[in-house]
């Protein structure tokens, strides 16, 4: 989970606790943090700070801050949290991208450092707030160009008017804790799958800390035949890349991949130690509902813990 | 005639559950829009100002017709015709929607949130109109002299209000995350519908029994 207290919130005496741990936090914290921007968008309570060499992008939301992207500012391309990390996993997939599209830019650094990797691939980022691109240039080290375009859009919107396939799809669009219902359900997912290039995956940012995580597994399950989940360790993130087709593939062809591609494009990160969080049994309670844009009670599932 | 108490009672429950009822839609509105058009502020800025507009219509439609022999069957019509409009609307915003977005965003590539304030216009404009008439015409229906007038209106909007606000608990609270948004347009069109006829039956029955 991304919320900094890494507490999660279950019941109302959990959250009355987070609202006044909250509440004292930033005067602990004051010393060694440093507010470089905060803006309360259209959207989202946006605010970068300074933790040492951290430069974390924060939304605030009920009192609680989420980190959104953590940015080492000696090591620009050093992939720090680990939900980051699992990320790029989904490259062991696809032998070479061209085109990779990401809904929910955060700081840009996920897509910044793929194309530090793929210098032949484009780059589509796809975010609703204005506030989250200007700090993401101003402060997370993001330059738009022609390789690496921004859309400020809502990111089924987007997809609903674009006609281009991809070779990745990385679902991230979080609002300070939860992403929005229109971009869970299986008519969005179908959406997706249909902008899909030929042998092309999503990678999507879950958590598994509530009931939401087994509505999501059943509904990607819905609309992808083939599922492949990496878990965290550190926070409740699951990366979920997902495909269609009959084939999968089996934990010694990826690691041959992960292994071979680490020798051919000397990532900064280390893709075969991710091998170590896959999870080849499902995870994840079968028989809850798929969501759909006629049912999607996202808020009260992920009120529940599992 | 229905006898006063009630008429009185009918006019009351029918008030309030048009309160209910037009705040469950409005929410109801804005859940079903935002697949189409994103999550942005313009879905709820739509749904808002269109239910304001048609709100404001229907006071005026229902003050007029309220002049022209008022009576509670002819009340029951505006919840009978909302109920009716409401119950359809599941089977059509889709396909709404979908042919909005084509022509505004990607035929004259405008903005979605004019497809968004559009396509609100186009599903919620007529039924929370209709809607509307309820309030003016039931304090015509129940309002006895100039002088209790004030107080009749003030009674009736407070009811409606207190309505309103059970409608919109209801609906974002328990029954959107319980029903779904479809079912529910569904059972709101079919309450409506059934609360009209039932009014309708008991005061033809009434009039029956007078004659």
């Amino acid at each position: 989970m991304r919320r900094t207290d890494g507490m999660p919130i279950i019941s109302i005496g959990a959250a009355l606790i987070a609202l006044v741990l909250a509440a004292h936090v930033p005067e602990a914290a004051a010393e060694q943090a440093r507010t470089l921007f905060e803006r309360e968008s259209e959207y989202n309570h946006v605010i970068v700070q300074q933790e040492g060499n951290e430069r974390i992008l924060h939304f605030r939301r009920r009192s609680v801050d989420y980190r959104e992207t953590v940015v080492d500012t000696r090591q620009p391309l050093r992939l720090i949290a680990e939900w980051t990390r699992l990320m790029m996993a989904g490259l062991m997939f696809v032998q070479q991208p061209r085109r990779v599209l990401m809904i929910g830019l955060g700081g840009g650094l996920v897509t910044r450092v793929m194309a530090h990797h793929y210098p032949d691939c484009t780059f589509d980022n796809v975010e609703l707030d204005p506030a989250v691109v200007e700090a993401a240039q101003r402060f997370f080290y993001f330059t738009p160009g022609p390789r690496m375009r921004v859309h400020v859009r809502d990111g089924r919107i987007f997809l609903r008017q674009s006609r281009d396939r991809y070779d990745i799809i990385i679902l991230d669009a979080y609002r300070g804790g939860y992403i929005p219902f229109h971009l869970k359900t299986r008519e969005f997912l179908e959406l997706v799958r249909n902008h899909l290039a030929p042998g092309g995956v999503v990678i999507s940012n879950l958590h598994h800390g509530t009931r939401l995580y087994d509505a999501d597994r059943v509904t990607y399950a819905a609309v992808f035949s083939q599922s492949y989940a990496f878990v965290g360790r550190e926070d409740s993130n699951v990366i979920l890349v997902s495909h269609v087709g009959t084939s999968r593939l089996t934990r010694e062809q990826l690691e041959q991949t992960a292994a071979r591609l680490q020798r051919e494009r000397q990532f900064g990160f280390d893709l075969p130690a991710l091998m170590r969080h896959y999870q080849e049994r499902p995870d994840y309670d079968r028989s809850a509902r798929v969501l759909t844009d006629d049912h999607a009670p996202v808020e009260s599932l992920n009120e529940n813990g599992r | 005639m229905v006898p006063r108490w009630l008429q009185r009672i009918a006019v009351y429950a029918l008030v309030v559950s048009t309160g209910a009822a037009v705040l469950s839609l409005e929410i109801l509105g804005g859940r079903s829009l935002q697949p189409y058009f994103g999550s942005g502020l313009h879905v709820w800025g739509s749904i808002l100002s269109v239910f304001m507009v048609s709100l404001a219509v229907g006071y005026w439609v229902g003050g007029a017709l309220s002049e022209r022999r008022p009576s509670l069957a002819k009340l029951m019509v505006f919840p009978l015709l909302g109920g009716c409009i409401i119950f359809l609307l599941p089977h059509v915003y889709d396909g709404v929607n979908n042919a909005l977005f084509d022509l505004v965003v990607i035929r004259w590539g405008s903005q979605e949130s004019y497809a968004s304030l559009l396509a609100a216009s186009a599903e919620f404009l007529l039924p929370s109109a209709v809607l509307g008439c309820v309030s003016p015409y039931a304090v015509r229906l129940l309002a006895t002299e100039v002088a209790t007038t004030g107080r009749t209106a003030g009674n009736l909007y407070a009811l409606s209000t207190v309505g309103s606000t059970a409608g919109a608990l209801a609906t974002s609270f328990w029954l959107v995350p319980l029903l779904g948004v479809e079912d529910l347009y569904r059972y709101l069109g079919l309450g409506l519908v059934g609360l009209s006829v039932l009014g309708l039956a008991s005061s033809l029955r009434r009039k029956r029994e007078t004659n």
